[in-house]
Parts: C-alpha cells; structure tokens; sequence
C-alpha cells in the first residue's frame, strides 16, 4: 500500500455499491493507495439520481399489486434513455426472483402453499430493492476514509427514510437545503483550474463533443463569466444551480487533492478534464 | 368498602391469566416476592408463604419455539433455520475439504429456499424477509465461486441472530446488511447501466 491517494467520483461509488464485477476492480485498485477519499457533491449527486430511480421503482412495486402492473407503469414513461434502464433493472430483479422460486423445495410448498409467479417477483424485487437503496446510501460513508466538502454542498442531506412502505427522498436536491452553499467562493479559489478545463473542452471539435460535455463546456462558461461581479449570485438558492449540476464531472475533479488521482469509468470525460489540471484518470 | 377476595380464587384467578403474561425471563428476588406478598396476604387477610408461592410467579427462559404451538409456521421456520445452522456449522467444521464443504453450502441454500418461501407466504416481516434475500442475492453474484471461511463465518452469524425471532428490528437489519455486505457481492446480479 502506497501513500498516495484515490478520489472516488460518484459513478465510482454507485458501481462499488450496485455492481458485484466492478465492486471487485474497485476494491484491487483502492488496495494499491493509502488513502480513499470522496465528496459530499457525491452524495448530493447520487441523491438525485440514482438513489432516486431505485426509490421509484421500489414505491411503484410497493403501490401496485402485481408485477405485470409495474411492468406496464414503466412501459408508459416517456421514451427516454432512464426508462429502457429501469426496465432493464427490473427484467434483471424479475430474473432473479423467478430463478429463486423455481429453486423452492416442493415439499414446502405442498405442506404450506405456493405463492404465484407474478406475486413471488413482486415481493422479491421490492425486497432486492430495498437493500441496495440502503446498501447505496451506507456505501458513501464506507467508502471514504474522507469525505471532503469544501464548498459546503448540501450539509443537511438525509438518509431517505421509510414511511408506511415507502421510501421519502426528501430532500432530494440542494435546493431545498436550509443552507446556501458556497459553490461561487470554491469557483473564485479555483479559477484558475476551471479555465484551464475550460480551454481544454474548447480543443475537443464540435462534432466529437456529447451532450453532456456541450451542456459543461456551457455553463463553465456562463460560471466563470459571473465571479468578478460580487453581484451575481451562483448558489443552491438560485436558479443557475443547474449550471454547477452541468459541471458535476469538473467540480469532481477540482475537489480531489492534488496528490489524487481520479477513479472513475468515464474516462471520455474525466480523461480530458484531468489532463488539464494535471491529474491523472485512473479508469477501473 | 373493598370487596375481600378468598386467596384460592385470587391466586386461580392470577393463574389464568399468566399464560399471556408470562414472556419475563428473570426470576423475581425473594426480597421483592417476600414484600409483596405480605402486602398481598394483608389485603386479604392472611399470611402467605412465599416459597410456596415463587415457583408458580417466577418465569424460566423459554426457547422461541416454545412460545408457539407446534403447528405455528414460526416454529417451522425457526426449526428449518436450525437446519441451515447446523450445515454452517458443519462447513466450518470440514472446510479444508473442498467437495464436502461446497456440498454442505448447497443443502444450506436449500435450506434458505424454504425459509424464504415461508417468510413471503405468512409475510412474517420486512426485515427478516430482506436479509434472507440478501444472502440469496450475495450466493447468487458468487457465481459458483468455493465459499471462503470468513464467508460463511458471516452467514453463521447472520443465521444465528435470524434464528432469535423473525421479528427483526431495523437496527438488526441494518447490522446483518453491512455484515454481508463486507464480505459478499449484494448488488444486482448483471450488468446494467443507470447514468447519474
């Protein structure tokens, strides 16, 4: 074990926590480093986005009666990218329960009764469900010998809770926090980092930028724009909290130490954005 | 004026009802049962000696089978989850023989099946009903990989705090998760994408 440190971006910590096969490559990687640190944006961002899909589809089992219903539900949500996904995690719970049914001995379900397929996935998923949300939400604070928040993001974050079979997610963004944060002031100490990843993205044609480094590339500008003016707010309170959203992978990558590298499994994006600040991307 | 009660009828009376009653598990001191009593025969006109009376009042440990009939499915349950104890038990015992080890582990699966089945069928509780799955869901991501000793040293422990009552409190269940959770895979058991 070396001295040196890893930083642990969020989709890091979701496939350590929800990923058996990555689980085992993260852990081989964190053995070589002294320390393992992440960030309270981590949690912010796992808050409102994954945790949030798997609390939906845990209520909506949890609502309906069967599981063809909640099949059904899925189907109808719009044709974006997130409900093919959710419905891939629930043809890999339905999978998983039916295999588990049919493992059933017969001689139980002669003296005591069968249960029917449809209720069997039902319960079995919500059951599945319920502990990797809680698995999801230990995992941060397992994960990390440190959890750094020098922009003091979201510091009255709660564990969702449980309320008659439900879980409550609230409060699911920063928005809702009874503190502002201080994303400007930690924007006006790094300045200098920001532009330089700023500059780095502006290289990258056009034609090869996704959506997603577009959406950065746009609001890193709009942010940086904004710290001479004392006037101009950039916080959770205010509307351009989505420009800070937009540059999740940035701010990320700015928090982790110097001495740090970078875990993550996009190296696309962090690969680029790690070079501009000479930090090294560590894909696992 | 009080209504005086004859002490045979106020002790059948206090009998009849100690079958409900009686889930204490320490036995009350003399010194207590003494004063009471005294209090007792006062009320209602006559001595009463206590070492006649102790036995009947103080309550012996019970094991959580004796608390049901014998045809309760919580006996079933707690009775098959001795099974899965004992197979526990027995690969830690033969656990430099590979073969027999991995043989013992497939009846403790076995086993497990059928606790799951009835835990779902008589919905027993949430908790306990989730960490069954989570030891499913940690065998299942093994993917036929031989069992190490630290894992089922956490399984035995796991079984022995689910065998004290399916009635498991939220803290507990929080324990036995983290507990499989350090030495097992729980996620989900293929790979699939969910962007942030």
């Amino acid at each position: 074990m070396s001295n040196e440190i890893i930083f642990l971006e969020t989709t890091a910590v979701v496939d350590y926590s929800l990923k058996p096969e990555a689980k085992v490559r993260i852990k081989n990687i964190c053995e070589q480093y002294g320390k393992k640190i992440t960030a309270q944006y981590v949690r912010m961002e796992i808050k409102r986005g994954v945790l949030q899909y798997l609390i939906y589809l845990h209520n909506l089992i949890a609502s309906k009666n069967s599981f063809a219903d909640v099949l059904n539900t899925v189907s109808k949500l719009s044709s974006t990218p997130q409900k093919y996904r959710l419905g891939t995690i629930l043809k890999i719970l339905a999978n998983f329960s039916k295999e588990i049914k049919n493992k059933t001995p017969q001689d139980i379900i002669s003296e005591y009764g069968d249960i029917p397929i449809d209720e069997y996935q039902r319960r079995k998923s919500k059951s599945y469900l319920r502990n990797i949300i809680k698995l999801l939400w230990r995992s941060i604070d397992k994960i990390g010998d440190e959890i750094l928040n020098p922009m003091d993001c979201f510091p009255d974050i709660r564990e969702p809770y449980e309320k008659e079979g439900f879980f409550v997610n609230e409060p699911r963004d920063c928005e809702k926090s009874k503190f502002e944060c201080k994303i400007k002031q930690f924007f006006r100490e790094h300045q200098t980092e920001f532009q330089k990843i700023l500059n780095q993205l502006e290289q990258v044609p056009p034609g090869n930028m996704d959506e997603e480094t577009l959406r950065r590339k746009k609001s890193l500008k709009q942010i940086l724009r904004l710290l001479p003016y004392g006037g101009r707010k950039f916080s959770n309170k205010e509307l351009n909290r989505k420009d800070c959203w937009n540059c999740g992978d940035a701010i990320l990558a700015v928090v982790a130490p110097h001495s740090a590298d970078v875990l993550n499994n996009n190296q696309r994006h962090y690969r680029l954005i790690c070079m501009a600040i000479n930090k090294r991307s560590v894909p696992y | 004026m009080a209504q005086v009660i004859p002490f045979e009828r106020y002790i059948q009376r206090e009998e009849a009802t100690e079958a409900s009653t009686a889930l204490e598990i320490e036995k009350i001191p003399k010194s207590i049962t003494d004063e009471v009593f005294k209090k007792v025969g006062s009320v209602i006109g006559q001595t009463v000696i206590s070492e006649q009376l102790a036995p009947k009042r103080a309550v012996q440990p019970v094991q959580p089978e004796s608390l049901y009939t014998s045809d309760h499915y919580f006996v079933k349950i707690i009775e098959i989850l001795n099974q899965c104890l004992r197979q526990l038990e027995l690969a830690l015992k033969e656990y430099e023989d590979e073969i027999a080890r991995e043989d013992t582990m497939l009846l403790f699966a076995h086993y497990l099946h059928k606790v799951s089945h009835l835990a779902m069928l008589f919905e027993v509780n949430q908790n306990f009903e989730d960490i069954i799955t989570a030891i499913q869901a940690g065998i299942k991501n093994k993917k036929g990989e031989p069992y190490t000793c630290e894992e089922i040293a956490t399984l035995r422990n796991v079984v022995k705090t689910l065998r004290q009552g399916p009635i498991i409190s939220d803290q507990t269940y929080g324990r036995c998760l983290d507990a499989l959770d350090e030495k097992f895979k729980l996620g989900l058991p293929e790979e699939f994408e969910l962007e942030i």
